[in-house]
């Protein structure tokens, strides 16, 4: 099966007992044994070098979701080993290439050549695959971000990886932070834009009012109410959904004389992305709000490996690029201001 | 001990002129407008106005203009003493704000500052301006000098002196009367900034909490 590269963004919080405010180099200080007066190069180090560590750990390997992670130390097995992880303290990140796949599952390697060159793959051997990673960890704060690529649906360790960064980030008086989904507005935007309306879902729940002898309320006194529009023929855009729901907001469900407006319903919007891949449902009310839509790296990353996996040396700076032009300006506005005295 | 009054009327008026072209980000703002279009504007108007007042203001304009910027004059000072203990308070914890606190932090900071300068500037210039026009009511008669019917008067006699104090009152008045017309337009300018700023920065504030 083709792999279909993509990006999956999290933001993650540290949490400290009390929920008192700790930044990335408090952790360092608190947890790492950095001293008082490192500078971000040296948190950065720290919290580079404990990344390192875990990854060898227990906590590299999930049992339930039957993954691991990992760093493929032979120059001769990891293509990309040069790419490896790295810290960069002018961007506040960590980055690189790691290997990580499923293991658990009794499977047989053979050569498509030669059918005679067979092995078997025992439960305990994972088999694995290239992912590049960003974490954002700056020491000024306590909100990190995440970004992590996938090959697709099955090709990922996205849960996995998610999960075991968090726990990098947790210790002693630091608990393990909640990631959140999290999509730079640009992308967004450009989601909605080329998002096709798949239908708008009107929902009410409609109660008996009228004093009968044999009414609805003998079997039951509130009823709900489900209105489906589907477009037939043609595609709508989403960023046409606002005029669509404005013609169907007027038309009326209920008695003569009693009749309800669609308006008064709650609305749902549901956007199918241009190739079919997704599907996404919004509060009407809320839709404004973020969401975070899946970024396919096809058209964004153009050269590609001959695994399928995207160039990572490109992806690399397609990451830092919009670290700093989309996601920075979003997540930390205070890096754009100065005081003047 | 003499108060060092220029000092601290030189530094407003300069902080002034820098936070004018300052936004609440801390952000230079490059355009040529406030710098310079808007000052040579000014200055075109009140040139033009001066040629129209062919006998200066006219003792109503004159309490009018006194009255108004008394007025103003009272109101800033009010609002420059309550504006730094409600619009910005400065607390050690600020630091560990999340990134839209410490924003909000930093703009509300620039913002102040902007704030006082412009409205301490505001009440100086109309300060100045009172002063101004209170030559035209010390001197109401000879205020009202039309410097455009004035002749030049070819002969050195021992009258000169006259003829040449005519020409002292008249260049005073003349210079009086722009400066004015400059500094009224200014603070209007001003204080419309200062009104509506403060306006957006207030509701903002409230809509944040």
């Amino acid at each position: 099966m083709a792999l279909k590269p993509r990006l999956e963004f999290f933001r993650f919080t540290l949490r400290y007992r009390d929920n008192k405010y700790k930044t990335f180099r408090d952790f360092s200080q608190e947890i790492l044994g950095a001293p008082k007066t490192a500078d971000d190069e040296k948190v950065l180090e720290f919290c580079f070098k404990h990344f390192l560590q875990q990854l060898k750990s227990g906590i590299a390997i999930d049992s339930s979701r039957k993954k691991r992670i990992g760093f493929e130390k032979k120059k001769s097995i990891n293509r990309h080993f040069d790419k490896g992880p790295r810290f960069d303290s002018s961007s506040h990140t960590i980055f690189g290439v790691i290997n990580g796949g499923s293991f658990g599952q009794d499977r047989t390697l053979t050569n498509i050549e030669d059918e005679e060159d067979s092995s078997r793959i025992g439960l305990n051997k994972a088999v694995n695959m290239y992912f590049f990673f960003l974490a954002y960890v700056p020491p000024d704060h306590d909100q990190g971000l995440l970004m992590i690529h996938s090959n697709g649906r099955d090709e990922n360790i996205v849960p996995m990886f998610r999960n075991f960064m968090m726990k990098v980030f947790s210790g002693k008086k630091f608990s393990k932070p909640d990631p959140e989904d999290f999509a730079p507005k640009a992308f967004q935007d450009e989601y909605k834009k080329s998002a096709v309306l798949k239908e708008f879902v009107f929902k009410n729940v409609v109660v008996d009012d009228i004093h009968s002898t044999d009414g609805i309320k003998q079997r039951s006194n509130a009823y709900s109410v489900r209105i489906e529009a589907k477009p037939l023929y043609g595609d709508v855009r989403g960023s046409e959904a606002e005029g669509v729901f404005s013609r169907l907001k007027g038309y009326l469900f209920g008695k003569d004389g009693d009749a309800k407006p669609l308006s008064e319903f709650n609305a749902q919007l549901v956007l199918e992305d241009e190739h079919g891949h997704s599907q996404k449902t919004f509060e009407w009310n809320a839709r404004e709000v973020d969401f975070a839509p899946v970024v396919y790296l096809d058209g964004r990353v153009e050269k590609v490996n001959e695994d399928g996996t995207p160039d990572f040396d490109e992806l690399r700076d397609f990451c830092q690029e919009l670290l700093k032009s989309e996601i920075l300006p979003e997540m930390r506005p205070d890096l754009d201001v100065a005081k003047v005295d | 001990m003499s108060l060092k009054l220029t000092k601290y009327l030189q530094l407003v008026r300069r902080k002034a002129a820098e936070f004018e072209s300052i936004d609440i980000n801390g952000k230079q703002d490059e355009g040529k407008f406030g710098k310079y279009v808007l000052k040579a504007a000014f200055g075109c108007i009140s040139l033009l106005l001066f040629f129209f007042l062919q006998t200066g203001f006219s003792p109503a304009f004159v309490a009018y203009c006194a009255s108004s910027l008394a007025i103003l004059v009272g109101l800033f000072i009010t609002a420059l003493v309550f504006g730094f203990d409600k619009f910005y308070q400065q607390t050690s914890e600020k630091e560990y704000a999340d990134a839209k606190s410490k924003l909000w932090d930093t703009q509300a900071y620039n913002y102040v500052k902007q704030f006082g300068y412009i409205t301490g500037y505001t009440i100086v210039q109309s300060i100045f301006a009172l002063l101004l026009l209170s030559l035209s009511a010390l001197f109401e008669k000879q205020s009202q000098i039309n410097v455009f019917e004035l002749r030049y008067f070819n002969s050195w006699s021992v009258e000169v002196f006259s003829p040449l104090l005519l020409l002292g009152v008249a260049c005073l008045f003349s210079a009086q009367r722009v400066v004015v017309i400059y500094l009224l337009l200014r603070i209007t300018y001003q204080t419309l900034f200062i009104v509506a700023s403060m306006v957006q920065f207030m509701t903002t504030k409230i809509s944040r909490n």
